[in-house]
């Protein structure tokens, strides 16, 4: 679980350790992740957990914590790859300040973290599924050898002043359906959720304003839980025909 | 309705502001704290749509304030 220390990963851990998942909680900040593994511990006792820390933007130290894991538990069988950052601002703004650029920085730093994280995840994570062994004949679809979901975003068909944001969401929809169908023959699925406006830190970091705005566009009108995003991820876990799809979980935005 | 309840109305719809917030013309970004490079552009898009003006570029960036504001309306011929 990648961004295992943010709102939903908080959520989508603690769903997965209470129905009996061993959990590495991937993260870059190690005390956060201590204290994560602690709360889960005390939500699950006896849950079985991993603190796994790495930066998202740091493609070497990611292989080395997702392969570690794997060969700590004896495989993998589900990546979550859900760390991300947002970092608004205009492309090209022009305001009373004068005009300005989106810094480069910025714009590498979250494409690096949400879209290029989530392919060296992805990468490293398939290495280890395909070892596990099936046992089953070929045209037999019944058991999986794994399933990787991409937190993507209400934003990733474009936003105004969420260029890199939109950006890596939308390619990492594009990046799910070309793993579907890549990893198919392995018995690998890949899906994608795309949350709304979700009660986390991320988004309380949204101009109010702008949060308004998205939640009177909301056919529910209200806040998503973090919880009902690690629900739509139980769906996805366990309905082996759902592949290659994006799950809307936004309350019904227009 | 005057010049200034027109852009006060824009202002309230732009940063979803509550009804009684004061916008008069001495109004600056310092007191809308949803007034930023977004917002600004936000709010330029609604007052065009409010008066049938296209803004330019050198117009855009002047528009510090309210009164900033309502003089470059009344530049382009907007009774204030």
């Amino acid at each position: 679980m990648t961004g295992a220390t943010g709102g939903i990963g908080r959520a989508v851990c603690e769903m997965l350790v209470s129905g009996g998942a061993h959990v590495g909680l991937l993260g870059r900040d190690a005390q956060k992740l201590a204290l994560l593994r602690a709360s889960l511990e005390e939500k699950c006792p006896g849950g079985r957990t991993s603190v796994l820390v790495a930066d998202m933007g740091d493609a070497e130290k990611v292989r080395t914590a997702i392969a570690g894991f794997a060969s700590e538990v004896g495989g993998l069988e589900v990546l979550v790859n859900n760390a991300g950052v947002l970092r608004d601002g205009a492309l090209y703004g022009v305001s009373f300040r004068g005009p300005s650029r989106y810094p480069l920085e910025k714009w590498n730093e979250t494409l690096q973290t949400n879209l290029t994280g989530a392919f060296v995840a992805a990468q490293v994570a398939v290495e280890h599924m395909l070892k596990k062994k099936t046992g089953l004949p070929a045209e037999s679809a019944s058991e999986s050898r794994g399933l990787i979901i991409n937190v993507s975003s209400i934003s990733r068909s474009g936003r105004a002043g969420q260029s890199a944001y939109s950006a890596s969401k939308g390619a990492l929809v594009s990046l799910t359906a070309t793993l579907a169908q890549e990893l198919a023959p392995h018995r690998i699925r890949c899906v994608a959720v795309a949350p709304g406006l979700v009660d986390t830190s991320m988004a309380a970091a949204i101009p109010e304003h702008a949060r308004k705005e998205m939640l009177a566009r909301s056919a529910v009108g209200r806040i998503g839980r973090p919880e009902e995003i690690a629900h739509a991820m139980r769906f996805a876990i366990e309905n082996e025909l759902f592949n290659g799809r994006v799950i809307e979980i936004d309350g019904g935005v227009f | 309705m005057t010049a200034l309840e027109r852009v006060a109305q824009v202002f309230r719809r732009t940063f979803s502001l509550a009804a009684g917030r004061k916008v008069d013309a001495e109004t600056t970004p310092d007191h809308v704290p949803e007034w930023d490079s977004i917002g600004h552009m936000n709010l330029v898009s609604g007052l065009e749509k409010e008066f049938g003006l296209r803004f330019e570029v050198d117009e855009i960036m002047e528009m510090s304030s309210v009164a900033k504001i309502l003089e470059l309306l009344a530049k382009r011929g907007v009774n204030v």
